[in-house]
């Protein structure tokens, strides 16, 4: 088991190889020439107004939480996922997919309750 | 471990490494090729036969071109980001089988060879779905360290889009990942392989077609492609996340987004599509004569996947923000949910025992 | 620069110089610096073969560059179809069409973002040189007094494939570029790789004038010494006219009531270029001419003049009506209120609003449609005048007059926003213009000038930096082998198009950095209530550079996440100054720069331009039938390829990558070869002529026009129609939003296809019939949503009826004259005002000519669709997504050489 991890590390270390050495290359061989107004933001040729790090209005943060939920229950669920069918064919099924049920149940309490708290509407 | 695996698996790494960014460059090509023949057009035809050469001509323009960093950015970020986006694309393919594996690799000295960087990594799925979360750091931090207001938006814009994308993304594969038992992607495939009815294989796109749908418009999202290219979105935001960065910084993210598409298609072929799986193939026959027709299957399904995805781009018009959301929470989400549930007591009602 | 010596290996066996030759420079490398050639080589061939242009299209020039992407000319061959809206990506800008002072800041700065090695394309007469509008006050003349230029492509636009040309003259000069090695002491010509080299463009800054910091010294030099002034004082100066008098009762409408004037009148008596000569001899010109006039207003004979008949647009109330309505007011708001000046009404400043409530809410016809306002610097005054219209009664246009003290700043009109809100940025245009402040407007700045900009452009007393005399030919152009033409910056004291008052003293306050356009425009954060959360807005430009502005517009845009809360439009970046060049141009001069108004509809733009000159001469300018119909099939045709544009780049604002838009283009070129056929250029076909049409059509045109009508146009119509209309996300983007009510685009003087999308059935075609459009079968089409979606639907379904409307017009077309006489060059205008008003692609396009029976226009002002329909894109915007804000922009289809002409 461990080597085949080690094989990621050592895809790893080739894409980080890859992604250093145009990086490399453009310091040794691109030009540079700096000025003031190239320092300058861009902004449709205009000097930008105001601060652009702001305290930015995340209009998602219900979203990141539901996401949160929800990204956990799949995490949950693929374990479930790769033995239920042995666990079918084992006779256990039914409990085992009730309990799913339930607990799937719930999750989709939880969304249609957002929904119906306009918390799913994009403001 | 001895030491000639160690051998193979570099050289696995770099013939897949080294190809699939050839294959970037040349889907570039490929991309304004299609867009040519979508618009009546030509394409690139002057740098070598058929515009061959193009890309060449890009790459070595890239690289010649001033590195532009402006005064008013997060300088390590700004520098971090396009290599996060090359990273987490290229080792994203490590549990990528692009032939057979597993069980159906064919074997040297009774040692099998796997088509796969690292073959037998169990949870397969999730590491591709974790990497592939991952990368969107590197639009999100390009875009904030740009300090520039339209990367902002784009960046922004991008962090809620693939949070909500990955729900619809995990859930709508839980169906495969249940009938194979597996989440590795070789038995997913191998399973797709066996299990077919008659002449009609039992690949995913048959098994679990609403989750092949939910599955499509979700990679179409995490991959930042028309018409859910809102980070990038050229008419609103003129760039997006990559509108301050030059040269071969912005031909790296480009590089990141394109070797998604290809890992994006590569899952879709295997979950969806049978992965290496043709007529004309026996499933059983772990020869080196099939295992190189089965890597030229997958590639072909692969390259027809690609073309698709290029093709919807310049078909299409964009979605905006809320649409955008609204359709992987109200639409995707709800239905990838139905999806599991349905499988589950077909599973129950069909296998079940008791 | 000295090549360094090539050293190289002696031959030490005889061999054939020719082999030899060849053996060098395929085979054997015969010197370090030979091999760096090699480097070299792969170097050039890299850039040349990758060359990505900046996306940005200033004006004409502009559209002919998009073209050159469309799938006839296909700048992908070359790999450089890759436009991008960043200047960090970008390799090659092209300046694609006229400079405009407004705008260098911008080109400046957008050119130093971009990373080296870097190139710049000059397309167009304009961006090499000023071209046509050379003389405007707000031009520069040429890209090439700030940026270094390394291929001009010449054409007033140039084809695509003179881009084309371009683009391969650059990829040539590419491939002969030398790495410049420091290090190996090899000189090249790669100045980027030289650190000594200062690459950067100093951005110039909007002071009374734009100035050049690099000349800034000079400049402020020159100002205090007052060179200018003493040249003004030695030129001949344009006549004022006084403002007409109410008719004495009695004798009718008669010349000795109209004191019209004519400042060439004794001039006429010699030939125009005999007289031009003459001055530029510096001999003495008979009569009152030159050296009497210099310094002041040429002395106004009393001569008899031709005077037109009094009426201010062809379908109007009538002078019963207006009687009828003077009486009306007068009785009603008390006597005085109105008095009928040669057929408008002249109303008190005072009792303005009175009047506009009066008439928009109590008159039996409803005035609820404000046309067009605008005004005349006349001797006496300056008078603002308002066009209006009923919607419910379409077609009984009438004048009102409102008349101001001339000296600057001293003259006051009431605003009229309150009752036509439409007048707003028509209100600003005319405060920038002739300075006359309008109580009551709640943001009067300048609109298409910047703040700080020293004079009132159209006042009569302004003369721009490069003005020579009253009318053209100018005496500088004219060169009979004395070797005497002269260029404009010559006589400029400033050696560049600058006008800077003696006065000025703030050069110490100049401020490169500060956004002087932008800065009166910046919304307020309060339009739109978003939610409880304490978060932080921001204002973002969208534009003057954007790859979806269509042009050089900008939009300040404030921000709260992504929902917008506030928006101001800020213009000018394209103004050229048409009006003021229009009056230097005489009459048939102009034709040719009507046509690069709306460069996209220039046959349009000529009808108007004609019908309002032709108003004046009357019965001297009387179409002939076989040229009314050859009119209506030319602004058909041209309406279908402006609809075309417009569909299509809709669909590019809303993601669509191009590829509609290429269809569209695909179509648009048919016709475009249908008008180079015809009048001998695809855009600006200057094809229209007073009284008629410049040629006849060439012989098979009329079947090549019938087929791709009859067979081609509705098939590509329907194609759109299945392609588009049904779309799933190009529904759920284009509908409910950008809504505009009945009573808003009323209210705002929308005009067009926005207008009958907001269910207002007025069309100028049917609703003030011009030319022959009253026999014609054809439905003025409109929409019931409001939103984006039913502007493009009513656009789809125009052009259906476009090509209704053309298949009865090829049907109907007699044999005959296309001219009431033999073809003229000197036309004689009789004195007079007149309003033509045209259905343009975009909406009601009007011209306003004041003639004094001079060779030019004493006033000429163009009523321009897509400026005005601009005032209502605040409203349609707020609340909606900055994604939302760019396909409403699109909805709108502005021409920016139109909103800012």
């Amino acid at each position: 088991m461990l080597p085949n991890y080690g094989f990621i590390g050592l895809l790893l270390l080739a894409a980080v190889a890859f992604a250093v050495a145009p990086l490399v290359v453009v310091a040794l061989v691109a030009p540079r020439k700096w000025s003031v107004e190239k320092g300058e933001a861009y902004e449709c040729g205009v000097r930008t107004t105001g601060e652009t790090w702001v305290r930015f209005r995340i209009q998602y943060y219900v979203y990141a939480l539901l996401f949160l939920v929800f990204d956990i229950e799949t995490i949950f669920l693929y374990p479930w996922a790769v033995s239920y069918l042995g666990l079918a064919e084992a006779g256990f099924g039914l409990f085992v997919l009730v309990e799913m049920v339930v607990f799937l149940v719930l999750l989709a309490v939880a969304l249609v309750f957002a929904w119906a708290a306009g918390d799913l509407r994009w403001v | 471990m001895a030491t000639w695996q160690i051998a193979v698996i570099l050289v696995k790494i770099f013939l897949i490494v080294g190809l699939f960014q050839g294959a970037v460059a040349y889907m570039i090509l490929l991309e304004r090729k299609i867009a040519a023949w979508a618009q009546d057009r030509i394409g690139p035809n002057r740098c070598g036969p058929l515009g061959l050469l193009q890309p060449l001509a890009d790459g070595a323009k890239m690289l010649l071109k001033e590195d532009v960093i402006p005064g008013y950015v997060n300088k390590p970020l700004y520098i971090l980001a396009p290599a996060i986006a090359i990273v987490m694309a290229t080792i994203g393919f490590a549990v990528v089988p692009f032939g057979p594996a597993g069980l159906d690799a064919p074997t040297v000295n009774g040692n099998p060879i796997h088509f796969q960087i690292a073959p037998n990594v169990d949870i397969g799925i999730l590491y591709v779905f974790a990497i592939g979360s991952l990368a969107v750091y590197a639009v999100i931090l390009g875009g904030y360290a740009s300090n520039n207001k339209y990367s902002f938006l784009g960046g922004l814009r991008n962090s809620a889009q693939i949070i909500s994308y990955e729900i619809p993304l995990g859930l709508s594969v839980l169906g495969m990942v249940m009938l194979a038992r597996s989440l590795e992607l070789n038995d997913v495939m191998s399973w797709q392989d066996r299990n077919g009815l008659g002449p009609i294989p039992a690949w995913g796109v048959f098994v679990q077609p609403l989750a092949f749908l939910i599955f499509l418009v979700s990679a179409f999202a995490e991959t930042n492609r028309l018409p859910f290219d809102l980070a990038e979105a050229e008419q609103e935001l003129v760039g997006g996340f990559h509108t301050e960065y030059s040269a071969m910084k912005f031909g790296m993210f480009f590089l990141g987004e394109y070797l998604h598409v290809i890992t994006v298609s590569f899952l879709t072929v295997i979950l969806f599509f049978g992965g290496w799986d043709a007529p004309f193939l026996g499933v059983e026959d772990t020869s080196w004569i099939a295992a190189v027709l089965k890597v030229g299957v997958i590639f072909f399904k692969v390259t027809l996947m690609v073309i698709f995805i290029m093709w919807i781009r310049w078909t299409l018009p964009r979605f905006r923000y809320d649409q955008l959301m609204n359709l992987a929470w109200k639409a995707l989400i709800p239905l990838a949910l139905l999806n599991l549930v349905v499988t589950m007591v077909l599973i129950q009602l069909f296998r079940g025992v008791g | 620069m000295p090549t360094p010596p090539t050293t190289r290996p002696e031959w030490t066996i005889p061999i054939d110089p020719a082999l030899q030759a060849e053996l060098e420079k395929h085979v054997l490398v015969t010197s370090w610096d030979e091999l760096l050639g090699v480097v070299d080589t792969i170097y050039n061939w890299g850039r040349r073969s990758a060359l990505w242009p900046l996306g940005f299209g200033l004006a004409c020039c502009g559209i002919e560059m998009i073209c050159t992407a469309s799938s006839r000319f296909d700048i992908a061959r070359f790999g450089a179809e890759v436009f991008r809206g960043s200047p960090r990506q970008a390799d090659v800008m092209i300046v694609s069409g006229t400079v405009t002072k407004t705008m260098m800041p911008m080109i400046a700065r957008l050119y130093d973002q971009m990373p080296e090695p870097k190139y710049v394309i000059s397309m167009g007469a304009c961006a090499s040189g000023g071209g046509p509008f050379k003389e405007g006050y707000n031009v520069v003349s040429g890209i090439d007094k700030f940026l270094p230029v390394d291929v001009y492509v010449p054409g007033c636009p140039p084809t695509p494939q003179a881009l084309l040309n371009g683009l391969i003259a650059l990829q040539r000069k590419i491939d002969g570029e030398r790495l410049d090695i420091p290090a190996l002491g090899r000189k090249g010509n790669t100045p980027w790789y030289d650190p000594e080299v200062d690459r950067d463009i100093p951005v110039p800054v909007f002071g009374p004038d734009l100035i050049d910091v690099r000349t800034l010294e000079l400049t402020a030099e020159r100002a205090a010494a007052g060179l200018l002034d003493a040249r003004e004082a030695a030129l001949p100066r344009p006549a004022l006219i006084p403002a007409p008098r109410p008719e004495a009762p009695g004798p009718a409408p008669d010349a000795a009531a109209e004191p019209s004037p004519a400042p060439a009148a004794e001039q006429r008596a010699m030939s125009k270029i005999e007289l031009i000569r003459a001055r530029s001899r510096g001999e003495a010109v008979p009569g009152a001419s030159a050296p009497t006039s210099a310094g002041k207003p040429a002395a106004r004979p009393s001569k008899k003049l031709k005077v037109a008949p009094a009426r201010p647009s062809l379908v109007w109330l009538g002078d019963e009506g207006l009687a009828e309505l003077a009486s009306r007011l007068d009785a009603e708001l008390g006597s005085g209120t109105a008095t009928i000046v040669r057929a408008a009404l002249l109303v008190p400043a005072e009792k303005l609003l009175d009047v506009a409530f009066f008439l928009r809410d109590r008159n039996p016809i409803r005035y609820d449609y404000l046309a067009s306002l605008q005004s005349v610097h006349y001797e006496d005054c300056i008078e603002v005048n308002y066009h209006l219209d009923s919607t419910a009664r379409p077609g009984s246009l009438i004048e009102l007059r409102v008349r101001t003290a001339e000296a600057e700043g001293a003259g006051e009109v009431p605003s009229v926003i309150s009752v036509w809100p439409g007048a707003d940025f028509q209100e600003r245009e005319v405060f920038d213009m002739m300075g006359v402040r309008f109580a009551g407007h709640p943001n009067l700045t300048r609109i298409l000038m910047w703040e700080g900009f020293a004079y009132h452009p159209l006042r009569k007393d302004y003369l721009e930096p490069y003005y020579e005399a009253p009318a053209k030919v100018f005496p500088s152009r004219i060169d009979d082998g004395q070797g005497q033409h002269r260029r404009a910056e010559e006589l400029n004291p400033f050696g560049s198009n600058v006008k800077i008052p003696r006065s000025f003293s703030g050069w110490d306050r100049l401020d490169p950095a500060a956004d002087v356009k932008g800065a009166g425009r910046m919304p307020e954060g309060t339009g739109v209530d978003v939610q409880e959360l304490d978060t932080d807005q921001f204002v973002l430009s969208i534009g003057p550079q954007h790859p979806s502005t269509h042009g050089v517009f900008r939009m300040n845009l404030r921000v709260d996440g992504e929902t917008v809360v506030g928006l101001k439009p800020v213009m000018g970046y394209m103004h050229r100054n048409h009006e003021k060049i229009g009056e230097r141009n005489t009459f048939l001069m102009n034709f040719p720069f009507t046509d690069r108004l709306d460069y996209f509809t220039s046959m349009l733009n000529n009808f108007g331009y004609a019908l309002a000159v032709e108003q004046l001469m009357g019965d001297d300018a009387k179409v002939p039938e076989r040229a009314e119909y050859i009119r209506v099939i030319m602004a058909e045709l041209n309406r279908i390829a402006s609809h075309m544009w417009s569909i299509g780049f809709l669909l590019n604002d809303l993601g669509a990558f191009f590829t509609p838009a290429l269809y569209a283009i695909e179509e648009r070129e048919l016709i475009l070869d249908l008008f180079e056929w015809a009048a001998g250029s695809r855009m600006m076909c200057n094809y229209f002529r007073f009284g008629g049409v410049a040629f006849d059509l060439p012989p098979g045109w009329l079947d090549r026009c019938r087929a791709i009508v009859s067979d081609r146009l509705d098939r590509k119509i329907d194609e759109l129609d299945r392609l588009l209309s049904e779309n799933e996300i190009f529904k759920d983007r284009s509908r409910g939003v950008g809504l505009l009510s009945r009573e808003q685009a009323i209210a705002y003087s929308a005009a067009g296809p926005v207008l009958r999308a907001s269910n207002v059935p007025y069309d100028i075609r049917r609703a003030a019939p011009y030319s022959i459009y009253d026999r014609f079968d054809f439905e003025v089409v409109t929409g019931t949503g409001c939103d984006v979606y039913d502007r493009y639907y009513v656009r789809l379904l125009e052009m259906r009826e476009s090509v209704r409307i053309l298949k009865q017009a090829l049907r109907d077309l007699p044999e005959g004259p296309i001219l009431p006489g033999k073809k003229s060059y000197q036309i004689k205008v009789p004195a007079g005002e007149a309003y033509s008003r045209v259905e343009n692609a975009k909406g009601e396009l009007g011209f306003y000519v004041v003639a004094d029976g001079g060779p030019t226009a004493y006033r000429y002002h163009v009523r321009s669709p897509s400026f005005i329909n601009l005032t209502a894109l605040e409203t349609m915007c707020l609340g909606h997504t900055v994604a939302d804000v760019v396909g409403i922009l699109g909805s709108l289809d502005i021409v920016l050489g139109e909103v800012d002409r």
